[in-house]
């Protein structure tokens, strides 16, 4: 490594070298720091037109807004919305999978369900149903409690599962 | 765990994005600046502390930031050379009142930058009258007047 003393009686560290190769580094750190923030804009971090996500369930029973990413510890939203066809009872039955309910805290759901029954590898959600045969929307406000991948799957009782996957950032 | 991990998580994140910023980055601190400073201390903190506001976790927080200092410093002395990839070098920015125009450019020093550090430290009126000025590792210009 070449130090360069170009004829100053200054006695210091000086590696004109080691410069030119950091102000290089700090140019590449510039345009990952641009990338991050054009990013996050775009949703790769949560909240934005990358993370807004929709699916339904293959009979079209249901469908699903969710977020692709999600924070560890912050609230985000399951919007279910169901079909009229799939409404029929007095009473709407919307199954949630455990694998997904056991990686999250669930703050609240809107409306308020009359009783939760807990039935093999799900949890039935039981609403009481104004007019039998419209179509209905159930909100799940919930708080990621693990980090990495997760997956879940909700449905409405007797229709087709409406699966989904998230990442939740540390 | 996991507070030693947001700590190390942390620490790592700050010292690669002012060494990135570059040694210029908050070392004049102006009003703004300050302002900045505590803004980035109060985002840093959310993400430090978490949920758990107890006792208990902000002391293993503040052990485990103090103990990668103290494991830094005393690799510094160890091995001389990653002092350099820490805290990067002292730079010669004016030589005999010859600006140094590439290096001030590339580190993002103007001339008046330099003339204010002279004035402010060694009261001096213009830039034939420095000798050497220097931008150190803190950001700070030295400035050694002509004899």
């Amino acid at each position: 490594m070449a130090r360069t003393h170009e004829g100053h009686e200054l006695q210091l560290e000086q590696d004109i070298e080691y410069e030119r190769r950091t102000w290089i580094v700090q140019r590449i750190g510039w345009a990952v720091m641009l990338f991050i923030i054009l990013a996050a804009l775009a949703g790769l971090f949560g909240s934005g037109p990358l993370s807004n996500a929709r699916t339904a369930a293959p009979d079209g029973t249901l469908e699903l807004e969710y977020q692709r990413f999600g924070h560890y510890k912050s609230p985000e939203s399951l919007r279910l919305k169901v079909r009229p066809n799939a409404n029929g009872g007095k009473e709407l039955r919307i199954r949630v999978g455990t694998d997904y309910l056991n990686n999250v805290q669930v703050e609240q759901v809107s409306p308020q369900p009359e009783r939760t029954e807990a039935a093999g590898d799900w949890i039935t959600y039981v609403f009481p149903v104004a007019k039998p045969g419209e179509a209905a929307t159930v909100t799940f406000h919930v708080k990621n409690d693990k980090v990495g991948p997760i997956s879940g799957w909700v449905s409405v009782e007797g229709g087709q599962r409406a699966a989904f996957k998230q990442f939740v950032y540390p | 765990m996991e507070v030693v991990l947001r700590g190390i998580a942390i620490y790592v994140f700050l010292l690669i994005i002012f060494r990135i910023t570059g040694k210029r980055s908050l070392a004049e601190i102006t009003t703004f600046d300050f302002v900045l400073l505590l803004i980035i201390a109060e985002a840093t903190q959310q993400g430090l502390l978490g949920e758990d506001f107890s006792i208990t976790h902000a002391l293993v927080l503040i052990t485990v930031l103090i103990g990668i200092d103290i494991m830094l410093s005393l690799g510094k002395q160890r091995w001389r050379g990653i002092e350099r990839y820490l805290e990067g070098l002292p730079l010669v920015i004016v030589e005999n009142g010859r600006p140094l125009e590439e290096r001030m450019n590339k580190s993002r020093v103007d001339e008046d930058d330099i003339l204010a550090a002279a004035r402010q430290t060694q009261g001096l009126e213009r830039m034939d009258q420095i000798k050497y000025a220097v931008l150190e590792r803190s950001g700070g210009i030295s400035i050694i007047p002509k004899e």
